[in-house]
């Protein structure tokens, strides 16, 4: 395990620093673990399309007749 | 490394020696004093440094990274979601013909919606009576281009994405009412595409006015989790009034366009964009695809989906009713105060039926077994017993949410959701509450209703008889 106070103290240089295997495996879960709940929170998607060339025509349809 | 210049850079301005503060974890033993700038930079800089040291550990970094980056660039545009409830609901009920339900026409719904009202990114409100149209007045597109959208703010600080920043959580982006935390809530968020609004001054079966809408967004609803809004200002506040309004039009259009769907010939299309997509292709012949049969056929059609429109839209803009003089007595809290609470204590058991469902005792015990429309809207519709978890199982897979009797208020919390003026008693008794079992009171007489109102506001207070 990392000794962060010690980490910290840059007079105490002759440490190896590096973070443990089992550090750097928490903050990867984490990271992974961040990346799925943003995937899973997303915005709810239609269960039907819309069809582009369809209203595209529909719109020109609309929009270019008189209407009263 | 970008840090490491970066941390560089900031030692260089601060004009210190970049030789002292060696960039490895293994190096030499620093200096400084504890207190000094120096340390500072440095203890900032060994924080990050070893947290990223391990050579493994960056290249898992940058995998998740770009992992990350792809997540989050590829994501399909937010779409609103097709009335699933309203569509099972259809099927079950026998003059639905289930060859009439099915996929491709279910996809004429969702592109003639489209057509008209657009997606969450990027809607739409049709003006097509040129510049007299009343829909200018009901709804800006200016309003929905800032309400709807992704959330962001430009460096004015205009805030734009305001609907699901402050209100999909809970209405969801369709504005079905079932966003992430909806299961959650009770009472369930308002679901606007019903065209219905609990606490307003127009009558029962009117659309609210912008004044009761924007009276809500700025109160909230006291004793549901609805909060306030006051702290945006006054265009965002009308951006998500006209936002509103579009979601509950979109919605009734809808619900409308689901409806003739179910009681179309099996031959028949909602709208016939086959044909339409046959008459591009090979024009200019006109014999190709049909003829002027189905062109006439295909121009009934578009007519009548554009008066559905006109219909949603002209039900708006209704003026509240009025509210007679609030009467000196009210506040006054003299004798005659409390003579007009004991007529309202025999009103409210009697003529005007309260007890029904407030109780006798004003404790909202009277009945329990009431619906509200949202939930009678499947249930009735499906002719479900809403207790039958079993039988409701498809249409909660479809998106209802689990039946919840409604409870009547409990007049004694002085917990009022439609506010708690004089003039807000008066209207909730006089005009009802839309989409629950609270009537209007076309049978009482102005002091009637004043005298209703001294009593529920005498209620926590009232003495032991």
């Amino acid at each position: 395990m990392l000794d962060r106070s010690r980490c910290l103290n840059p007079a105490d240089s002759t440490l190896d620093l590096a973070p443990s295997p089992s550090v750097r495996l928490r903050v990867a879960a984490i990271l992974l673990g961040c990346l799925i709940g943003a995937g899973c929170t997303g915005q709810p998607t239609a269960t039907t399309q819309p069809d582009p060339a369809n209203v595209d025509l529909l719109i020109k349809d609309i929009e270019n007749r008189p209407w009263e | 490394m970008g840090m490491r210049r970066r941390i560089q850079a900031a030692l260089r301005r601060e004009g210190l020696p970049l030789e002292r503060f060696p960039f490895s974890c293994s190096g030499t033993r620093q200096s400084s004093g504890r207190n000094s700038g120096e340390f500072r930079y440095v203890r900032c800089y060994r924080f990050v440094e070893c947290a990223l040291v391990g050579r493994s550990m960056r290249v898992l970094a940058s995998i998740l990274c770009l992992v990350l980056l792809f997540a989050t660039g590829c994501s399909d545009p937010a779409q609103f979601r097709l009335n699933e409830v309203e569509l099972l609901k259809l099927q079950y009920q026998q003059q639905a013909k289930q060859e009439a339900l099915d996929a491709e026409r279910a996809q004429d719904v969702v592109d003639a919606l489209t057509a008209l009202f657009g997606t969450p990114d990027h809607p739409r409100f049709p003006y097509l009576l040129g510049d007299s149209d009343p829909a200018r007045d009901l709804v800006q597109l200016e309003n929905l281009n800032k309400a709807a959208g992704a959330v962001s703010s430009n460096r004015s600080g205009e805030h734009r994405g305001l609907y699901r920043e402050h209100c999909a959580q809970c209405h969801g982006i369709t504005g079905n009412g079932s966003g992430p935390t909806s299961g959650f809530l009770n009472p369930y968020p308002r679901d606007f595409r019903l065209g219905k609004f609990k606490y307003k001054s127009t009558k029962l079966g009117q659309r609210p006015t912008d004044d009761d809408l924007w009276r809500v967004i700025v109160n909230g609803i006291p004793g549901t989790a609805m909060p306030s809004f006051r702290t945006l200002n006054e265009s965002e506040i009308v951006a998500l009034i006209d936002y509103v309004k579009y979601l509950t039009i979109r919605g009734r259009v809808e619900y409308k366009l689901l409806a003739e769907l179910a009681v179309l010939a099996p031959d028949e299309r909602l709208i016939d964009l086959d044909w339409r997509r046959v008459q591009t292709e090979f024009q200019p012949d006109p014999e190709v695809g049909g003829g002027d049969a189905r062109r006439d056929s295909y121009d009934d059609q578009l007519a009548a989906l554009v008066e559905t429109y006109f219909d949603e839209v002209n039900l708006w803009s209704r003026p509240p009713t009025k509210v007679p003089e609030i009467p000196d007595w009210l506040s006054q809290r003299d004798s005659v105060f409390r003579d007009r609470v004991n007529e309202g204590r025999v009103l409210f058991s009697g003529k005007a039926n309260c007890a029904m469902c407030h109780g006798f005792t004003g404790l909202g015990d009277g009945q329990t077994e009431n619906y509200d429309d949202w939930t009678n809207q499947w249930v009735k519709g499906a002719n479900l017993d809403p207790r039958d978890a079993q039988a409701c199982a498809p249409f909660l897979d479809a998106g209802a949410f689990p039946p919840r009797a409604i409870r009547p208020r409990n007049l004694r919390l002085r917990v009022y959701r439609g506010g708690d003026r004089y003039v807000d008693l008066y209207r909730r008794i006089a005009n009802g509450i839309e989409g629950t079992g609270m009537p209007d009171s076309t049978a009482l007489s102005e002091q009637e209703i004043w005298s209703l109102v001294a009593y529920v506001l005498n209620l926590p207070y009232e003495e032991a008889q």
